[in-house]
């Protein structure tokens, strides 16, 4: 080794230098290889849910506007005898929501989608028993508008809702689109920015909170005037809060109403 | 050993370190990617990338910055030294991949500007576990860049060795943002405590080498400071020389290489003309000194480079006091003759 | 390197030796504890004891719960492989061919673990119950299973 010179031009490695380096280089494949192994193991596990991309699909149901703007299916009768719909929330293409597309449609359209029955081409979102759908052709998504004449039915599709007074809510706020399947995972700091931009773009937000056998519970987070508070929820997007407000059941989903000057908290460790 | 602008003087060494380069890129890639892809089949392909792209990045840092103190601890190890700063370019490149995917992941699309949408998106500054990690990544990177760009001899020898020297140690202020980037993002997402192990053994690993090679300089530097006899500096007898190589001491302020070559004793400053390596740890090839770290060669009596190079360092002048070897702390201007003892 | 060049090395070093474990340590002590919701506002159900039917196909098991004086009964569902449709709903059928109309609609399962209905004892009384998933958005039949209470 005493006497051993390395010259990176010179195309011959010293005998003591080839040997370290060999071993150098065995070392080094065998790090990243482990490393690579090792840490994908170690990634957190992501969520059931699936976004469709890619894959159109047409469905015909009830619009709402509120809480959030969303189309009702019938789902079936409980044992009761009563009409049980799903609701599924609209998103729009990208980080935007869809308040503003359906206005422009309706005032183009001079037409009020409120409880009328619609057929809607887009791509379906969905996990944890919840299903969004996006409107991934924009304004022409909205294929048909048609009124209902039937008082019966008009009757049968009004929201059911529950009061269930004012509560405080642990969990964290999430940009609905992304959560339930735009992107996995869709949740937490490293996903902050872009639920803060979905959001922003007018996406529902929804307070998603885990209880402790392990379920997560889900609310549509509106104002306490029942107006959309999108941009008032920003700061604490993906950070753990409380949220108090009235909890109102509409259908399958559950709304809270929040003051957004004095109904969300960040809550410490 | 020149600084025009040829991208590449490609060399079969160089080659070699390239083609190890881009094995450890895809061993690393098929590993991550492909296991993944079968413990987590529902993880974002996009996401997916992100994360591969991000963690390769950080152990290529890690790579890129034990290299050095590797080289100073053990002379086995500079063949990695030799073409580190593709290395450290591929770094670039893989954190440049991470960093622009997951800009348009999380900040494209929507209502804002993505760059405007980096910095305003969260702003929690002034909090710790929710500091918006995304802006400590991007200006690690935009500081990457500017060292991947300025990487080539050309950048080099226009910014001058020091700016330039200066300019590349940002890479220590790049570790630091990198090393925070991860701690306030991905490791609050994950609940295994595998991610800060290894990044807690890599970050132990790479101060204490870089410690222990300091330390090890500040020792040298010490043993250096040699007698003084008459303003001049004693070397040591004309027999406690190897052949062809140099014994080293210290001025005050910079370390003086004198070699022996035959019967020949010359003086030159110990600091390459090129990157400051130790021309002192180098040796004479076919009469001329080359230094450890990219064989860059001087002329033994004047310090100039054999032409057409030009590069030229500082000479020094020697005495024979019996058989004792002196040298003149005072550098000569680089590429003049210095007095040379000749038995 | 001159000798400034090194001092500014080891320096930077010991700098960092610092400032990394600390940085490191700080924002490792703010990670924030994953916070949990009590459930405050649903009557969660409570198992009833008795097993009536216990039943496991694929990704599922199907339990028949009654209380001790049989006049309570539970239709317990546990997915162990949640499916991947937009809506995984949960009814009861008295015959073999399913049709949404006719049948009754006990509630969805999300991809939690378990999931209790209440049923009625007149459909408990009946010789067979079939229990079906279906999914009313993509009209997809995911599962039909027959049990004997």
């Amino acid at each position: 080794m005493k006497n051993e010179f390395y010259i990176g031009y010179i195309n011959k490695l010293p005998k003591q230098t080839a040997k370290t380096i060999k071993k150098s280089i065995f070392v080094l494949i065998f790090v990243f290889v482990a490393s690579g192994v090792v840490i994908a193991l170690h990634h957190q596990k992501v969520s059931n849910s699936k976004f469709e991309l890619g894959q159109l699909s047409t469905i015909e149901g009830y619009y709402f506007n509120e809480p959030v703007p969303m189309i009702k299916l019938l789902e079936g009768k409980d044992i009761h005898g009563n009409h049980i719909f799903k609701s599924i929330p609209l998103v729009n293409y990208a980080k935007f929501g869809v308040e503003e597309l359906v206005g422009i449609y309706e005032e183009e359209n001079k037409i009020s989608l409120q409880g009328k029955k619609v057929k809607i081409v887009g791509t379906y979102l969905y996990d944890d028993g919840k299903a969004l759908f996006e409107l991934t052709k924009r304004a022409e998504s909205i294929l048909e508008v048609s009124s209902l004449n039937d008082p019966a039915i008009k009757e049968m599709i009004q929201p059911k809702i529950e009061k269930l007074g004012v509560n405080s809510i642990k969990g964290e706020i999430v940009d609905s689109k992304c959560y339930f399947g735009a992107m996995r995972p869709g949740f937490g700091k490293t996903h902050r920015a872009c639920a803060v931009r979905c959001i922003s773009g007018g996406i529902p937000p929804v307070l998603a909170a885990t209880n402790y056998s392990g379920e997560v519970n889900y609310f549509l987070i509106r104002g306490s005037e029942k107006e959309a508070i999108n941009k008032e929820v920003l700061p604490y997007v993906a950070e753990p809060v409380r949220l108090t407000g009235e909890l109102v059941k509409i259908d399958d989903w559950m709304v809270i109403y929040v003051n957004p000057k004095s109904g969300i908290e960040r809550v410490k460790n | 050993m020149s600084h025009q602008y040829k991208a590449i003087h490609w060399n079969p060494q160089k080659k070699a370190y390239d083609l190890l380069i881009v094995l450890l890129i895809i061993s690393y890639l098929l590993a991550f990617v492909g296991v993944s892809a079968i413990i987590h089949p529902n993880l974002d392909p996009v996401n997916l990338l992100i994360r591969a792209f991000g963690s390769l990045s950080l152990l290529l840092l890690h790579l890129v910055l034990i290299i050095g103190p590797l080289c100073r601890l053990s002379a086995r190890f500079l063949p990695m030294l030799y073409n580190r700063r593709h290395l450290g370019v591929s770094t670039f490149l893989i954190a440049a991949f991470h960093g622009i995917l997951s800009l348009i992941q999380f900040h494209a699309y929507g209502d804002s500007n993505m760059l405007i949408s980096l910095f305003t998106a969260n702003t929690q500054y002034t909090s710790l576990a929710q500091f918006p990690f995304q802006v400590l990544g991007f200006f690690a990177l935009i500081i990457l860049f500017f060292m991947a760009a300025t990487s080539h001899d050309f950048w080099l020898k226009n910014l001058g060795q020091n700016f330039w020297k200066r300019l590349h140690m940002l890479i220590y202020l790049v570790y630091i943002l990198v090393i925070m980037h991860v701690m306030l993002g991905v490791i609050q997402l994950e609940s295994s405590p595998l991610l800060v192990i290894f990044l807690c053994i890599g970050f132990s690993l790479v101060i204490g080498l870089h410690l222990l090679a300091g330390w090890k300089e500040v020792k040298l530097d010490r043993q250096l400071q040699e007698l003084k006899d008459d303003g001049y500096l004693l070397v040591g007898s004309i027999n406690s020389w190897e052949e062809g190589k140099a014994r080293i001491v210290n001025n005050g302020k910079q370390r003086i290489a004198i070699f022996k070559n035959g019967n020949e004793f010359s003086a030159i400053s110990n600091r390459c003309a090129h990157q400051g390596g130790p021309l002192g740890e180098g040796q004479v090839i076919d009469g001329l000194i080359t230094c450890p770290w990219h064989g860059y060669q001087y002329r033994t009596d004047d310090g100039c480079s054999p032409p057409p190079f030009t590069e030229k360092v500082s000479t020094f002048n020697l005495q024979l006091l019996g058989d004792k070897i002196l040298v003149d702390p005072i550098p000569n201007q680089p590429g003049t003759k210095g007095e040379q003892v000749k038995l | 390197m001159t000798k400034a060049q090194r001092k500014l090395h080891l320096l930077s070093w010991i700098v960092l030796s610092i400032c990394i474990p600390l940085g490191f340590i700080s924002s490792f002590l703010v990670i924030p504890d994953k916070i949990m919701q009590e459930n405050v506002f649903l009557n969660k159900s409570i198992q009833l004891e008795n097993i009536l039917t216990k039943s496991s196909h694929d990704n599922l098991i199907v339990l028949l719960r009654s209380d001790s004086e049989k006049s309570k009964y539970q239709l317990e569902v546990i997915i162990t492989t949640p499916f991947k449709t937009p809506e995984v709903g949960t009814y009861i059928s008295s015959s073999q061919n399913f049709i949404m109309d006719e049948a009754y609609y006990l509630g969805n399962l999300g991809s939690a673990n378990g999931k209790l209905f209440s049923l009625p004892s007149s459909l408990v009384q009946q010789e067979q119950i079939q229990v079906v998933l279906f999914d009313p958005i993509k009209n997809e039949l995911l599962k039909q299973i027959t049990i004997t209470p």
